[in-house]
């Protein structure tokens, strides 16, 4: 073997059969050390065949003893960080993709053999299976050596494929030599020097089975790689290796960091209520479970400080009755990294969005092993159609719609168990009508780019959020902004409370043409786009920021009213003819507020703004009055500020105080107001006019 | 037709002219009448600005970012202001009080003003028998032009300085007798264009 020392920035050199998709391995600029050539067939093998037998066997799963039942195929990758200093970090990110298989002797599995290359030229391999795009081909010590990496075709039938004894190699023409943390499966995003991350996701695709406790060793095995498949990949496994160069490295084993949560869910024997089509179970708390642990690499110890958490861990699966029977239950596995999480409850849910959330009390996971979770359902824990629990958009949206549309005096309570990133896909249209007394809470809702919500509410339908909304821009990919639009068809029947808070980067629209509506915001609400009060709808806010643009908006001939008790505005607020924007406690203006006329000559048909009697407001933007702006309160002009007084407007009640430089510019035309013309009305001295502007008077006679 | 000479808030605030048409201000049929015509005056869009009548003193600058600006030459209107800045094709003409004859240092200017700036395309024309008194300097951007017609008279006390076009016309071109146009100053700079001759330096 060549030794190549090279300094640690040196770019890592890719063979030429790896294209730069599958060249995603990373060094660090922290790395120092000494660098080593490898040939093109360098490969790192995972032995897991020591305890093959035992591996996946129902036996070591009912001790306990997890033991995951990997399946590579090809493309399945795994990391190498390397330790350096074995200071518990990692300074490489070496990917290694999987390539081939060692091969047992015999099909009974009975003694594995040794996989084995040439060293001479060209590069034979033996007693292992290679991957290609299409097919498994096998290997065969005695007459089948091959060249490179091209399959071999199998000729001895008493062969079978070690699918736990899989080889991998990497793109990488050098790399570290010394001491190598092994992961899976590969994060491509770790670029720094650091502690690898071990990580769980939040919600699966399971299978689940009905156990019965008199099944024979083959049924459970059978129904236990049921369970198994499709979760191994979620298992996160460590193990170490050293490559000092050479064909092959020393062989490495996985060892399962994540543990398994073991659902096994039975009914009483005096349960009278059924559980049936149950296609979701959850684990949640409001105590947080943990989805991210930084790994020690020095000692394969978690660090379980700083961690990324959820409230809720979700498996779907297809529907399935869960039996009344003393020896059947239902069972499911959920990965989790190990963990206690406290005050948990499991949830259950059926196809219809039907649910029933149980208190399990703190379920410990742990490391490499399985937390049984053993329920028996009672009536008093039967699925509930008034009480949704919802993991995700699908269970949201099976709730809105059932929920929703159910018995118009019902009350129903949706509980958001997770943050809902909302999917109009799922939904006719985004369209979501609501008949009944409906109340969100939980997990915050989030519509992204592309996505529109529209809520109806009919008949008795009234709507209350006491979680977050929020409305997101199309970013960098979306091609439209998310928008949600709220309405009803009777303003004495149907509202809208928001408790949580509002953020809206897209279009939020409340009222829709002659669709009346009441909206209560009581959280904060922050407006970063386009926010309209349309149709007849009267609108509370508690405390508004607006950032982008608020259109108090007028349908036909018919204007709205909206009500803010704390105004903040950084952008545009334009409010419509014979629409009304009225302040309760205070107002803020760094941006400009628009004030529209009717054009009627009517001041009850302009636009109006008014400044309660309790009520402040300060001005350091601009505000454009064409309409009416009624301070029955103080309003405050600050020092760069400025107040337009246009033609045919009105300034209602008590005159502003003017600080500094700000500016009363008051238009001037030739027309005649009551008491006077505009000239005079402008230089009048109650008005506090310091510019007069001059928009459409020819002779400015001053006689 | 409104008395707005009883207000005292005429002086007191700044005007804005936004009007595209031409616009003239006026004391009805007084040429004695005196006012305050506000802190600052600003033409941001007209054809054009007569002072008609009367005696306007505006206690500011005078800004003229579009259109012309001019006193009626019939009816003696007579403007006093600060500084005058004429931006973009903005123009000032300067004309001759009611029977006026050529314009000499015992002639009532027309205008008064401070420094006067002429930016952009701009330009400003003192007419025939007409008279202006800049009590600053005069600055002609490049690009911009000031012109000084046949029996002018043009008093600047501070420095003019020259890097547009400077004209002063020396003689008539109907009469028979040379009456060149007076412009004085204390210091005189000529970086552009001068046709026919340049100011004249006051000792």
């Amino acid at each position: 073997m060549k030794k190549i020392l090279l300094t640690a920035l040196a770019l890592p050199l890719a063979f030429a059969a790896c294209t730069n998709d599958e060249f995603a391995s990373i060094e660090t600029p922290n790395a120092q050390g000494d660098l080593i050539a490898l040939s093109e067939n360098f490969a790192i093998g995972l032995d897991n065949s020591v305890e093959s037998r035992a591996d996946y066997s129902i036996e070591e799963y009912e001790e306990g003893k997890l033991r995951p039942y990997f399946t590579w195929t090809e493309g399945d990758k795994i990391g190498l960080g390397w330790k350096q200093n074995n200071d518990g970090l990692i300074y490489t990110n070496y990917q290694f993709d999987a390539f081939a298989f060692g091969l047992y002797k015999d099909a009974k599995k009975e003694e594995t053999l040794k996989a084995e290359m040439t060293l001479c030229d060209p590069y034979l391999w033996k007693n292992v299976a290679f991957f290609s795009q299409n097919d498994q081909k096998m290997g065969d010590e005695s007459t089948t050596y091959v060249s490179s990496w091209d399959p071999i075709t199998p000729d001895d039938p008493t062969k079978v494929i070690n699918n736990q004894n899989a080889f991998f190699r990497t793109c990488n023409m050098t790399i570290f030599k010394g001491d190598y943390l092994v992961y899976f499966p590969f994060d491509a995003t770790i670029t720094e020097a650091g502690n690898l991350i071990a990580k769980s996701a939040a919600s699966f695709e399971v299978n689940a089975v009905i156990q019965n406790t008199e099944d024979k060793l083959e049924v459970k095995q059978t129904n236990f790689e049921t369970l198994f498949y499709g979760i191994a990949d979620e298992v996160f496994n460590l193990g170490s290796a050293s490559i000092n160069g050479g064909t092959t490295a020393t062989s490495f084993t996985l060892s399962p960091v994540s543990g398994i949560i073991r659902l096994q869910i039975a009914i009483d024997k005096d349960a009278t209520k059924k559980w049936e089509n149950i296609n979701m179970v959850a684990v949640y708390t409001e105590d947080g479970i943990q989805l991210e642990q930084a790994v020690n690499a020095a000692d394969l110890s978690l660090i379980a400080d700083d961690v990324k958490e959820t409230k809720s861990l979700f498996a779907g699966f297809d529907a399935i009755n869960i039996t009344q029977s003393e020896k059947e239950y239902l069972e499911v596995m959920i990965p989790a990294l190990p963990q206690t999480i406290k005050n948990a409850s499991v949830g259950l849910f059926d196809d219809k969005g039907n649910s029933i959330m149980i208190s399990v009390g703190d379920i410990v996971v742990p490391r490499g092993g399985y937390a049984p979770v053993k329920i028996t359902l009672k009536d008093t824990e039967a699925l509930q159609s008034n009480v949704f629990y919802v993991v995700d958009m699908e269970t949201f949206a099976l709730a809105m719609t059932n929920a929703g549309l159910s018995s118009e005096d019902k009350n129903v309570t949706i509980k958001l168990i997770s943050d809902i990133v909302y999917d109009e896909t799922n939904t006719n249209n985004g369209l979501v009508e609501i008949i009944n007394n409906m109340v969100i809470e939980g997990g915050d809702i989030t519509i992204p780019a592309d996505n529109n919500m529209a809520v109806q509410l009919r008949n008795k339908g009234k709507l209350t959020f006491n979680n977050n909304l929020i409305i997101e821009d199309k970013g960098c990919c979306g091609t439209n902004d998310a928008s949600v639009t709220l309405y009803g068809e009777d303003q004495v029947k149907n509202s809208y409370a928001f408790n949580g808070d509002v953020t809206n980067d897209g279009q939020l629209i409340v009222g829709l043409e002659t669709h009346k509506t009441v909206a209560t915001f009581n959280g904060e609400v922050i407006n970063n786009k386009s926010m309209t009060i349309k149709a007849v709808t009267s609108t509370d806010f508690t405390a508004l920021t607006n950032n982008g643009t608020l259109n108090v908006a007028k349908t036909g001939g018919v204007g709205n009213y909206a009500s803010v008790d704390e105004l903040v505005n950084d952008g545009d607020i334009n409010v419509s003819a014979y629409a009304s924007l009225s302040i309760e406690n205070a107002l803020t203006n760094d941006g400009n507020i628009n004030i529209a006329s009717s054009g009627t000559g009517v001041s009850t048909s302009d636009g109006t703004v008014t400044i309660q009697s309790d009520a402040a407001a300060t001005n350091n933007g601009n505000i454009n009055n064409m309409g009416v702006y009624e301070n029955i309160g103080a309003t405050t002009l600050n020092a760069g500020s400025e107040f337009v007084d246009y033609v045919g407007s009105q300034w209602g009640v008590n005159m502003p105080t003017l600080v500094g430089d700000a500016k009363y510019i008051c238009e001037v035309d030739g027309s005649d107001r009551t008491n006077g013309d505009r000239l005079a009305y402008a230089l009048g001295s109650k008005i506090k006019t310091t510019t007069v502007r001059f928009v459409a008077m020819q002779n400015i006679n001053i006689s | 037709m409104k008395n707005y000479a009883s207000l005292a808030k005429l002086a007191t605030v700044k005007y804005i002219v936004n009007v595209d048409k031409t616009v003239n201000f006026q004391f009805g049929n007084a040429t004695t009448n005196e006012i305050v015509l506000g802190t600052s005056l600003t033409i941001e869009s007209a054809n054009s600005v007569e002072f008609t009548r009367g005696k306007f003193n505006v206690n500011g600058n005078i800004v003229v970012n579009a259109g012309s600006i001019y006193n009626n030459d019939e009816k003696d209107a007579i403007i006093t202001a600060k500084d005058l800045t004429l931006n973009n094709a903005a123009s000032l003409t300067v004309n001759t009080l009611v029977d006026a004859k050529a314009a000499s240092e015992l002639t009532t200017p027309s205008w008064n003003v401070k420094n006067i700036a002429l930016n952009g395309t701009s330009t400003i024309t003192v007419e025939e028998n007409a008279a202006l008194k800049a009590d600053g300097n005069l600055t002609i951007a490049k690009g911009a032009k000031a012109s000084f017609a046949y029996s002018s008279y043009t008093d600047v006390t501070g420095a003019i300085t020259n890097n547009g076009t400077f004209e002063r016309v020396l003689s008539s071109t109907t009469g028979s007798k040379a009456n060149p146009a007076q412009v004085w100053c204390t210091a005189y700079t000529n970086n552009g264009t001068q046709l026919n001759a340049g100011a004249q330096v006051a000792e």
